[in-house]
């Protein structure tokens, strides 16, 4: 059998090795710093799931943010599917998304620094699926959606392949962040190492055109020993900004606009996905409390320069994280993916304007109402 | 002799600790193998195949018991030989009174070049014309329809050649894919624990 | 006539041309021959070789509900239920209520929810083939615009169309409007299709990441954009993918139509 010929080719073949061998490298898990790395290898798998599209006790519809009810770390079992769905952005704006859970954003999942969570994603763009009825399943995004469904969703069909990378997350995007086709799942582990708050986006190409469809939301991943700051804060909510490039199409609905994207050129700059939401249902505080903003610009391109008329930034920290404090700023800069979480001081009774300072963004819609009532105390 | 054994087993060595580091990097030629379900039987390709030795035969003729299934082409120079060579590793690794039973497939994705004839003359030069060898060939559509269920990729370039993965895969005696070593020059053991391990449950 | 900018030009071989389509009888006159020449792939490439394909023939239009359900007729192991799940996911033909012929709906709509394994078996059952990734692309893009301007507006429709398609309202075979130079219609406009080898040779090199379609659409313009995000959704099937806007349509090798014509 071992020609001559062949120990040669074996000789030159065994060099070769080097570059030919593909696989996905396995790294045990392992601790550095105290935060864990090294997940196990993703599951891609076909399952006949036909439940809620979200599932899982710490996700939300936006602005609002499920407290974390619990001490020290839990291993979350988290479900947020890929739908097509047809929503509203702006009145009279409709047009089929793709969206996580079917909203744009998608649901915020609020989890502990440290914690752990099991996600498990159905590509489900080729069915038709209603996000809109209560479930007990379902997470309390769900009931939220379903007590205020503003945007009016409806099931839609649009079967295209999906991805999803969590900013929050600290992985090979080889193996996690893996594109699956319809009809497919997807299932792996990942440790939030990072206090902040990370934005989560379909990253198959073009991101570009997936992200302006609407696979964008956030992860919020509170502190492990919270912000140092002395005081209890009296509201907190989450806001995500975005653009949307659409222009109309054919018929009653509008489609995605490719030249806008690519020269930058938004239809829309919207606050939680929808032009006028935050002014018809308006952010509530009283005089005299503190809230707390995480404020996140998820692009796909655009910046945000993040200020509230009326108000000062009291505290800022950028990305969220406790270490990058800053005081007294007026307006935060924020970039695609960036975030900052944001307190501030209510002075007193009356309206306050969340907008994006480049008022080319705001007259497209990025601007929202906090309206504030009476000092309580 | 001693110093080329020796040569190539300090090559072997140093290039099998590149590999394990190594992804994602591909020679022009080489292509991932797809993920792929593994709880099914290939023998539902119903198609008729001809070997080297010029007998008609069909996929689910070798159930029953183990099978090793390689795809190749014959006028490849620089990988196939070496897969070849792989898969041999593997059958010969195998405990004798198993390897009796096993069958190993070499299909060829090249059916202009690869017929019949040219197969049987490959084998022989390869010394591997012997029982349990088979060096088939088929239709282009039925070759590419059992690569697609094994998860290899191949595509035909405009020189002739072939643009392939890499990919030796073992059968279950229903046909299921019960192992698949994807790469060149991979180490072998599991693949033949679970050959053998086919067997033990078979004698039971 | 201007074409689009990405094609090299064609070479076309009268006489085969002439006396191939002169002597089409009916029962071939649904295939269209595609002659030999050669393109820019939005693959990678070796600097300045445009991709070269052979002469081959294709269908004029995807399979239709009523010719797929024709061979599910001869071919009962692949009616829904009989077909083993090595070789399709569950959404199968999903909306077929019945598969018996008389009651086919949709009759001339292309069929749809079907995998690449069904596909691979109907083409082989008509004496053809799927075509490959370069047939497919090829044909693809022999098309004649009025004017370079016509050419981008197009380029732009395209990339609308993957951002909207709808599996509700697919429309009949022939009803697009997009009509290559010779003939073969709808190779957009109606549904992706699905090729032999949909997961080409350079797929691993282009890890499917966000710089993909920048490093894909090197040839600048919109057609080549629209083209790599068909390259990428065509690339994340399965092979047992059952889209509800994924069908297909078959190639021929000249030599067997020619022997198909010479046994008439």
């Amino acid at each position: 059998m071992k020609s001559i010929k062949l120990t040669f080719t074996l000789i030159i073949g065994l060099l070769l090795t080097g570059i030919t061998t593909l696989s996905y490298a396995q790294t045990d898990e392992y601790e550095m710093d105290g935060m864990t790395f090294g997940m196990p290898e993703a599951e891609v798998f076909t399952e006949d799931y036909d439940g809620p599209p979200v599932v899982g006790d710490h996700l939300s519809m936006l602005p609002n943010l499920e407290p974390l009810d619990y001490e020290g770390n839990k291993t979350h079992e988290v479900r947020i599917d890929i739908v097509a769905q047809e929503i509203e952005v702006a009145d009279g704006v409709k047009y089929e998304a793709w969206t996580f859970g079917g909203t744009v954003p998608g649901p915020v999942l609020h989890v502990r620094e440290g914690d752990r969570i099991t996600f498990t994603m159905k590509n489900r763009s080729d069915e038709p699926v209603t996000i809109t009825e209560p479930t007990k399943e379902g997470s309390p995004f769900m009931q939220q959606v379903a007590q205020n469904n503003f945007m009016k969703a409806e099931e839609a069909t649009m079967p295209m392949p999906h991805s999803m990378d969590f900013h929050a997350g600290t992985v090979a995007k080889d193996d996690k962040w893996r594109t699956i086709a319809p009809g497919q799942s997807i299932k792996f582990d990942w440790v939030a190492n990072y206090a902040g708050s990370y934005i989560y986006h379909c990253g198959t190409p073009s991101v570009l055109m997936h992200t302006a469809m609407g696979q964008h939301g956030v992860v919020v991943v509170s502190p492990k020993d919270g912000y140092d700051t002395g005081y209890e804060v009296d509201k907190e909510y989450v806001i995500v900004q975005s653009e949307y490039y659409l222009k109309k199409g054919p018929g009653d609905l509008y489609q995605y606009d490719y030249e806008g994207a690519q020269n930058r050129n938004p239809s829309h700059v919207v606050f939680n996905g929808h032009q006028t939401i935050l002014h018809d249902q308006p952010l509530k505080a009283n005089a005299g409390d503190r809230i707390r903003l995480h404020v996140s610009n998820n692009g796909p391109s655009g910046t945000s320069s993040f200020h509230v008329i009326g108000g000062i930034f009291d505290r800022v920290w950028l990305e969220g994280h406790p270490f990058n404090e800053m005081r007294g700023m007026q307006t935060v800069l924020l970039g695609a993916s960036s975030s900052a979480t944001i307190d501030m001081i209510v002075p007193e009774e009356g309206k306050y304007i969340l907008i994006d300072h480049e008022f080319a963004d705001a007259e497209k819609g990025a601007t929202g109402t906090l309206k504030a009532g009476p000092r309580e105390k | 002799m001693k110093n080329l054994l020796l040569i190539i087993l300090l090559l072997f060595t140093a290039t099998n600790l590149v590999a394990q580091h190594n992804h994602n990097h591909s020679a022009d030629n080489t292509l991932n193998a797809k993920e792929i379900d593994s709880e099914h039987s290939v023998y539902h390709l119903d198609a008729d195949w001809t070997d080297h030795r010029g007998d008609v035969v069909r996929l689910d003729d070798f159930k029953g018991k183990p099978v090793i299934v390689v795809m190749f082409y014959g006028n490849c120079t620089d990988v196939c030989p070496i897969l070849i060579q792989d898969t041999w590793r593997l059958y010969s690794s195998v405990d004798e009174s198993v390897r009796e039973h096993v069958n190993l497939l070499a299909v060829s994705f090249d059916t202009e070049n690869d017929t019949p004839e040219v197969l049987n003359k490959y084998a022989k030069y390869e010394q591997l014309d012997i029982p349990g060898w088979h060096f088939m060939t088929a239709d282009d559509a039925d070759i590419r329809t059992l690569a697609m269920m094994l998860g290899v990729q191949y595509s035909k370039k405009s020189d002739g050649h072939f643009a392939h993965s890499n990919l030796v895969t073992v059968l279950d005696e229903k046909g299921r894919i019960a192992q698949r070593v994807e790469g060149l020059n991979q180490p072998m053991n599991e693949a033949k624990a679970t050959i053998e391990s086919i067997m033990d449950r078979l004698n039971k | 006539m201007k074409f689009l900018t990405n094609i090299a030009p064609v070479k076309i071989t009268l006489e085969v041309l002439a006396v191939l389509m002169l002597s089409l009888p009916d029962m071939v006159e649904a295939q269209v021959l595609v002659p030999s020449g050669s393109f820019h792939t939005v693959m990678p490439e070796v600097k300045g070789e445009p991709v070269a394909v052979d002469s081959f023939y294709m269908d004029m239009t995807a399979v239709t509900n009523n010719e797929y359900s024709e061979f599910l007729q001869d071919h009962e192991d692949w009616k829904p239920g009989n077909v083993p799940s090595i070789f399709a996911y569950k959404g199968y033909l999903k909306g077929w209520e019945n598969t018996n012929s008389d009651e086919v709906v949709n009759p001339n709509q292309p069929v749809t929810s079907v995998s690449w394994y069904a596909a691979n078996a109907y083409c082989q059952s008509v004496g053809g083939r799927l075509p490959t990734l370069n047939e497919w692309e090829y044909s693809a893009q022999l098309m004649d615009f009025d004017s370079s301007v016509d050419a981008q507006e197009f380029a732009s429709r395209l990339m609308s169309w993957y951002s909207t398609f709808d599996s509700e309202n697919i429309g009949n075979v022939g009803s697009s409007g997009i009509e290559n130079r010779h003939g073969v219609k709808d190779q957009f406009g109606l549904i992706m299709e699905w090729v032999q080898d949909f997961k080409p040779v350079i797929a691993n090199d282009l890890s499917l990441d966000c710089g993909t379609v920048g490093r894909m659409q090197k040839l600048g313009n919109a057609y080549s954009y629209a083209a790599s995000i068909r390259y990428i959704t065509r690339m994340s099937f399965s092979p047992k993918s059952t889209n509800s806007t994924v069908g297909f349509r078959c190639a021929y090798d000249v030599a067997t139509i020619e022997e198909k014509e010479a046994n008439l």
